[in-house]
């Protein structure tokens, strides 16, 4: 699974921080589903949380959201309604 | 820019089934700041939208649910997250109509005649009484109203801690308020029991400061609201009235600063029944005290106004004798009590009957009065006439309405007796029940 991402800059240290930035919204998701799993979070507050950390931070504006989304869907795959 | 994003998932999900300390995320991110973190808290708690600068503000037009419905406990009297207070003079029966409230909700009975929305936990914190006198005063409503020791095991908790206990908030010598013991020991019980209603009677022991002091009772009254909304619980404090003439449902009367009775959602005024209300209802002067209204005093959350809940102060027998005290105690509790209705078994007919006779006036020629001296020409004879069964209160009652609502139309005539001008009643028909 790739994605191909349109930037304005090209920045040589651009794509390493959206790799880090991408990976750590994975890892919060994943927390986030494991609470979704422990009946502490409903399913759709815990991914408006992970969508909006994704927003707020300007990861989304950066990788579109598309992007965003597949990540979501991946990392709350098993706690899915 | 080319991403690998299954690369990034999966070496997320290696961290994250691996030796990965979730606490380090925060750190691993430069750009999720305090107040992200915050927010994201804040969200999961269901509590608020992004904001820039910490105050929650949130979008309306964002609201596309509605929010829950408010907490209510036990009728439009004690909610959660909101401070209750019932304001009254010392020996009208606050106590008595209060304990018999809490019994409502730790047994989900309406004793009190009000609705029980959801049975609660209450713990109740006598800051006037000991804790015998407090046993006494429980043992009164549980024996009036049949509630048996198991009805209320682990729904029920009361105490007396007297001074060992603390207070809220004191004041030092230079007037600085700081917070009290009572404060920490309240909230390791409402957790500790998972209370859904403190009752702390009466306010003014729960503090050592001055009460004129608006800013610093308002610093007293925080400490209950704020436990009110840490713990979605619901906390009443019945408070002492201020000296002057009893007025039903008058907020304004509570003793010392205003803040209290201000920050207090639900309050309401409990005042014995007026002389006038027994000539209405038919109760003897010298009972009239065992009957007492409750009136909505300032109902912040909810429409105010409507009618007076009655009650009528009880006497129970607690079958406590002892040899030396043979006849054991009698303490006060409250039931509910419905005033006689005035209108209410009058039927339109019946009602024309009187306003026929009213306006016809006595046979000398005199017409009736509404005037206290009337005496041979009261009105209020005719209904007693027609309706027997009314007291001369009711029966002056019902003269007073039409007089209000112009029904009966006070006017002056000449008395074809004495030639004098004296005045009279005569019906305005238009105005006549039916018509």
């Amino acid at each position: 699974m790739t994605s191909d991402i349109n930037l304005q800059t090209q920045s040589p240290d651009l794509e390493s921080r959206i790799t880090r930035q991408l990976e750590l919204l994975a890892l919060r998701s994943f927390e986030l589903a494991d609470r979704v799993a422990a009946g502490e979070l409903q399913f759709l507050d815990a991914v408006d949380v992970a969508f909006d950390s994704a927003v707020a931070s300007g990861l989304a504006d950066l990788v579109g959201y598309d992007v965003i989304q597949v990540v979501l869907a991946a990392t709350f795959e098993k706690v899915r309604p | 820019v080319k991403l690998d994003l299954q690369a990034i998932l999966e070496n997320a999900k290696r961290k994250h089934e691996g030796d990965y300390d979730p606490v380090a995320l925060d750190r691993l991110d430069p750009s999720r700041d305090q107040r992200e973190r915050q927010f994201e808290e804040q969200r999961i708690n269901g509590q608020a939208k992004p904001s820039s600068t910490g105050l929650n503000v949130r979008d309306a037009g964002d609201d596309i649910e509605a929010p829950p419905p408010r907490g209510w406990l036990l009728g439009n009297t004690f909610c959660r997250k909101f401070l209750s207070s019932l304001l009254a003079d010392g020996g009208v029966g606050k106590t008595a109509q209060r304990y018999a409230a809490y019994l409502s909700l730790a047994t989900n009975r309406p004793l009190t005649g009000e609705h029980v929305f959801q049975r609660a936990r209450v713990l109740i914190i006598s800051l006037e009484d000991d804790t015998s006198e407090l046993q006494r005063r429980i043992l009164a409503a549980r024996i009036h109203h049949d509630i048996s020791t198991t009805d209320v095991k682990e729904w029920l908790f009361y105490c007396a801690p007297g001074a060992a206990g603390g207070k809220l908030m004191t004041a030092d010598k230079g007037g600085r308020a700081s917070l009290g013991l009572l404060a920490a020991n309240l909230e390791a019980e409402i957790i500790g029991h998972q209370i859904d209603l403190v009752g702390l009677d009466p306010f003014v022991k729960t503090h050592s400061i001055p009460e004129n002091e608006n800013s610093l009772i308002d610093e007293v009254v925080q400490v209950l609201t704020d436990l009110a909304a840490k713990y979605n619980i619901a906390v009443d404090v019945p408070h002492h009235t201020s000296k002057g003439i009893p007025e039903p449902g008058n907020a304004n009367r509570g003793r010392g600063a205003s803040s209290m009775v201000d920050a207090a959602r639900l309050v309401t005024t409990l005042t014995p029944m007026s002389s006038d209300e027994a000539k209405i209802f038919g109760i003897a002067e010298t009972e009239r005290k065992q009957y007492i209204r409750l009136d909505n005093g300032k109902v912040n959350i909810i429409r105010g106004g409507g009618n007076p809940k009655w009650f009528r102060l009880v006497g129970v027998r607690l079958k406590n004798g002892t040899e030396l005290y043979p006849n054991g105690d009698e303490v006060q509790t409250i039931e509910p009590w419905q005033p006689p209705e005035t209108w209410g078994d009058l039927g339109n007919n019946l009602l024309n009957q009187i306003l026929t006779q009213i306006d016809a006036g006595l046979p000398d020629g005199n017409r009736y009065s509404d005037t206290p001296s009337s005496k041979g020409r009261a009105a209020w004879r005719v209904v007693t006439q027609y309706a027997p069964q009314k007291t001369e209160g009711q029966a002056r009652e019902i003269i007073k309405t039409w007089v209000k609502n112009g029904v009966l139309i006070p006017g002056d005539y000449e008395n074809p007796a004495s030639r004098k001008t004296v005045s009279g009643l005569t019906v305005d028909h238009a105005k006549k029940p039916g018509k």
